[in-house]
């Protein structure tokens, strides 16, 4: 499990020097971040295709706004925001609002949902959270970021964020315990 | 069931990974725009000196255009001469103001300048 966790933080040594003045630059920001950041991205949209075009967006427009990532406090909260606010642009335009269990599920290993009998239990109990709440778990569970930095991420308050983050653990925790009497 | 074991669960089940072939496409189309981003740069460092020029002149140009009309319209009312014509489609002041002057002098004078200079005359 510990494994797991230090997999997924984010290497300290990329922030520093964020800019995008080159494109080995680019790549080294991509292969340091496009993982989270789809993963973040897919649990907005719910949609692969709409999380890869929410990263694109993201890269373009780092592309385009050289430097502007540089002279950020928070290089990496910054990459979250974007992505964010593409994601949610996506969401807006493309009135999908509403999440779609069988795509959502999609990227579960099918060999896991066999293995393990709580797999399908858990997609579909985050599947049915509402995005609000979906966004906070993952940043907090899979980017082990503080609730102070997933407040900046989502622009919420801290009180906000710390709610929707135990409003959806609960449901999570109810959708299992209802699994695990069946 | 405590929240430990729930993010356990999901960090132990959901692990969604970028679909393949997505780095190289993300990264070309941002290569992309870095590329017409550059060129468009490119073009204007080029180009905004000759297109100051180019307005520079054209300023110019109306500026003198103005003058010369001014000029010509001065000269016709004080009877001088220009060589500049008038942009008028009767032709230049000068050759008006000869115009005027023989109607005028063809006239016959009966020494008044004005059929109104006395009282009695007053329609």
């Amino acid at each position: 499990m510990r494994d797991n966790v230090a997999e997924i933080t984010i290497p300290l040594e990329t922030e520093a020097p964020m800019d995008t003045t080159d494109d080995g630059r680019l790549e080294r920001i991509y292969d340091a971040h496009a993982r989270q950041l789809y993963r973040y991205a897919l649990a907005i949209t719910s949609f692969s295709e709409d999380a890869e075009d929410a990263v694109q967006e993201v890269f373009v427009r780092l592309s385009r706004e050289r430097g502007r990532m540089a002279r950020t406090d928070n290089p990496q909260g910054y990459l979250f925001s974007a992505v964010r606010n593409a994601a949610y642009s996506i969401l807006r335009s493309r009135r999908r609002r509403e999440v779609l269990t069988e795509a959502f599920c999609a990227e579960f290993p099918a060999e896991d949902l066999s293995d393990v009998p709580q797999s399908r239990a858990v997609c579909e109990a985050l599947a049915g959270l509402p995005v609000e709440q979906r966004e906070v778990l993952v940043l907090k569970v899979y980017d082990q970021m503080s609730f102070k930095e997933i407040a900046g991420t989502v622009g919420a308050s801290l009180g906000t964020v710390t709610s929707r983050y135990r409003y959806g653990i609960d449901k999570l925790r109810k959708a299992l315990e209802v699994t695990d009497d069946e | 069931m405590n929240d430990d074991r729930i993010e356990e669960l999901l960090r132990g089940t959901w692990q969604p990974e970028p679909p393949e072939g997505m780095r190289g496409r993300v990264l070309a189309r941002a290569r992309e725009e870095t590329a017409r981003r550059r060129r468009f740069d490119f073009s204007w460092t080029l180009g905004w000196k000759p297109a100051l020029a180019a307005l520079g002149i054209v300023i110019v140009l109306l500026a003198n255009m103005d003058d010369n009309r001014r000029e010509a319209r001065v000269m016709a009312m004080v009877g001088g001469s220009s060589d500049l014509r008038a942009l008028t489609p009767n032709g230049d002041y000068l050759r008006m103001r000869h115009e005027l002057d023989a109607v005028l002098a063809s006239a016959p004078f009966d020494g008044r300048f004005s059929d109104w200079a006395e009282e009695g005359d007053r329609p």
